[in-house]
């Protein structure tokens, strides 16, 4: 038994055609991020998904500044068990420097994951951690327990995968 | 995964070899045999529909990316549990849409804002300026969607990307149950066309 079992084959291509032109629009008015795929399969590339994900909470516009330099881009990722403000300023050569903080993170061992490799750095104690030199590109932070860290987690917790 | 040893025909239904729902069922079995390009490829072709069902859901465009990443997640963590592949899709949108509940109600108490209208403004908006409408039924199709109620403007965009025309048959098929999803969106659709007027906008 089926719910419209008593359709005919007339009504449900009917149907099937309507929802065709359904789908059409949707796809052309609000169209997925050309990228999206390929930061969801760098984020599923973790060796270890035993992870917390953070929700990306509010991030300025990528927009070119008085000049036509990048400006400043500001990113703020927030969990049940962490909140982390990063920034991300141009270098010279198109490279960039992400600094942050963890708000009550100092001691935890962060981790710059690229499209190729990895970099670590330990927050100080106010939280704060910097990484400079960094290609443009896909990367994901992730931040990882540590012992003698003002805050213990109990799993490691990651940012979703970001073009910077 | 790996090591489940089933080599032999990769796909049950060999008549709808084209069809999205058979290729994933395909690629995620192969991803559990220990193929990791298997799961590129669900995330190439299944990140859209998941998309779309998340956005149906009136999650501006920044959460609803996040909700797709979570989605992703939280298939490779939980993936195990599906046990017959042609259920992959069904498990992914309800996935899909348990998060974007979950994310919209925090976002809500934010901000308090009627997320169906902001929905379509935020398409709307979005809209490149060199888009030109393609034609009448275009504008006469978006406008009539955006009169649907939130529920059925919801249920249209989820079905009409996430479910294969033939559901009903795929669903007894697994033995699934399908509950009120098959009459509701039979109301809906004829909401939809009675608002589209009676279907001279076809002939346009």
């Amino acid at each position: 038994m089926t719910p419209d079992g008593n359709l005919s084959d007339l009504a449900r291509a009917e149907d099937a055609g309507l929802l065709d032109e359904v789908r059409r629009m949707w796809a052309e008015r609000d169209p997925v991020p050309a990228d999206l795929a390929e930061r969801v399969s760098f984020a599923l590339s973790l060796e270890d998904l035993e992870v917390e994900l953070l929700e990306l909470e509010r991030a300025t516009p990528v927009l070119a500044g008085h000049r036509g330099e990048e400006q400043i881009r500001t990113l703020t990722f927030t969990g049940d068990n962490l909140c982390v403000m990063v920034s991300i300023t141009p270098e010279a050569g198109r490279l960039r420097r992400i600094d942050g903080w963890i708000d009550d993170g100092g001691g935890l061992d962060v981790e710059l994951r690229l499209k190729v490799g990895t970099r670590l750095e330990r927050a100080d104690e106010q939280g704060r951690f910097a990484f400079d030199g960094v290609g443009g590109g896909l990367v994901q932070l992730l931040f990882h327990p540590a012992d003698g860290a003002s805050r213990r987690l109990s799993c490691t917790v990651v940012t979703p995968a970001v073009q910077i | 995964m790996g090591g489940r040893g089933t080599q032999g025909p990769r796909v049950g239904v060999t008549e709808h070899v084209d069809d999205l729902f058979v290729v994933t069922a395909a690629d995620f079995e192969a991803w559990r045999d220990g193929d990791r390009e298997a799961l590129d490829r669900m995330v190439a072709s299944l990140t859209p529909v998941l998309w779309h069902v998340v956005r149906a859901y009136g999650l501006d465009r920044q959460t609803a990316e996040d909700v797709v990443q979570a989605t992703w997640m939280s298939l490779v963590r939980h993936g195990h549990r599906v046990e017959e592949p042609r259920a992959l899709v069904r498990w992914l949108t309800v996935t899909a849409r348990r998060e974007a509940w979950r994310y919209s109600r925090v976002r809500r108490r934010e901000e308090p804002i009627d997320d169906e209208v902001l929905d379509l403004r935020t398409a709307e908006m979005e809209e490149p300026e060199s888009h030109v409408l393609r034609d009448h039924r275009d504008q006469a199709l978006w406008n009539a969607v955006g009169r649907l109620n939130e529920r059925c403007r919801r249920l249209l965009r989820v079905v009409a990307f996430a479910e294969r025309p033939d559901y009903a048959r795929l669903a007894e098929d697994l033995g699934m149950a399908l509950g009120s999803v098959g009459p509701t969106r039979a109301r809906c659709l004829d909401k939809l066309r009675s608002l589209l007027g009676a279907g001279d906008w076809r002939t346009t």
